[in-house]
């Protein structure tokens, strides 16, 4: 992005030229951004809530201890939520929106693990398995919402 | 009856310079970025990049945001609401007069 050799555009531009500028406006504006790196700590916080679903899931119907599963799912949320610090320090630009984008995504994800925490006594193994799906669901949404807005420069 | 001015009254003339054109489009579309993330991306030196931003800045457009990552100073920019909304009219101005003069008023 060599700015240094563009013209001044002090003086008025003519249609032509503003035409240009909008163009360079454009481009520059489309091109700044990247995708976050902090949507690989959702993708983690999504495996764990998936993992604890089906575990809490599968010791409610055999019976067995559950601790393993809220170990196996926490390990992940706790990863998720360590590298989420590292990620934003270090990941590229971000598209405009970030913050409301992962907002969003972040709620809907409290939504089910709100669920998962308070409500796993009564699940099923088939309602662990769609609670499950719903985060995987989010796993993939929520990067894709992120590809898109870099992509199209849109929140 | 309103008096229609000429679009070109409606350009900003804090974006004149090509640097900090580029700079305002860059911060138009992220939601922030390090100073050395700007530098490269718009290829240019520290000391240029810091006078146009600190330009900006006291104009209340650009926001710079100073800290440290461990030991290591870090400065990011974003665009203050202030600056988004100059950024916005300046690019509507130019969208105006890119129109071609059939949209300009006629005492222009």
């Amino acid at each position: 992005m060599n700015t240094s050799n563009t013209r001044n555009t002090t003086s008025t531009p003519s249609a032509a030229d503003a035409r240009a500028l909008l163009d360079r406006a454009d481009g520059v504006s489309r091109q700044a951004a990247s995708f976050s790196l902090a949507w690989l700590s959702y993708i983690a916080l999504c495996a764990g809530g998936a993992v604890t679903a089906v575990g809490l899931a599968y010791a409610n119907v055999t019976d067995a201890d559950a601790f393993p599963a809220w170990i196996a799912g926490l390990t992940w949320i706790i990863v998720g939520a360590v590298f989420t610090a590292s990620a934003t320090v270090s990941s590229p630009p971000a598209r405009r929106g970030l913050n409301a984008r992962w907002g969003v995504m972040l709620a809907l994800w409290v939504i089910l693990w709100a669920v998962v925490a308070f409500l796993n006594t009564q699940f099923t193994l088939g309602l662990g398995i769609a609670i499950s799906s719903g985060f995987m669901a989010l796993a993939i949404l929520g990067p894709l919402w992120e590809i898109v807005a870099v992509r199209t420069g849109v929140k | 009856m309103a008096i229609q001015s000429h679009p070109r009254s409606q350009l900003n003339p804090a974006f004149n310079n090509p640097l900090r054109f580029s700079l305002m489009a860059t911060l138009a579309g992220v939601h922030d970025i390090t100073f050395r993330q700007a530098r490269e991306y718009l290829e240019t030196t520290d000391p240029t990049l810091s006078k146009h931003s600190s330009a900006l800045e006291e104009l209340g457009l650009v926001n710079v945001k100073k800290s440290f990552v461990g030991k290591k100073p870090q400065t990011r920019l974003s665009l203050t609401r202030e600056g988004r909304q100059a950024w916005n009219a300046h690019l509507t101005a130019l969208r105006t007069i890119a129109e071609g003069p059939d949209s300009l008023p006629d005492d222009a």
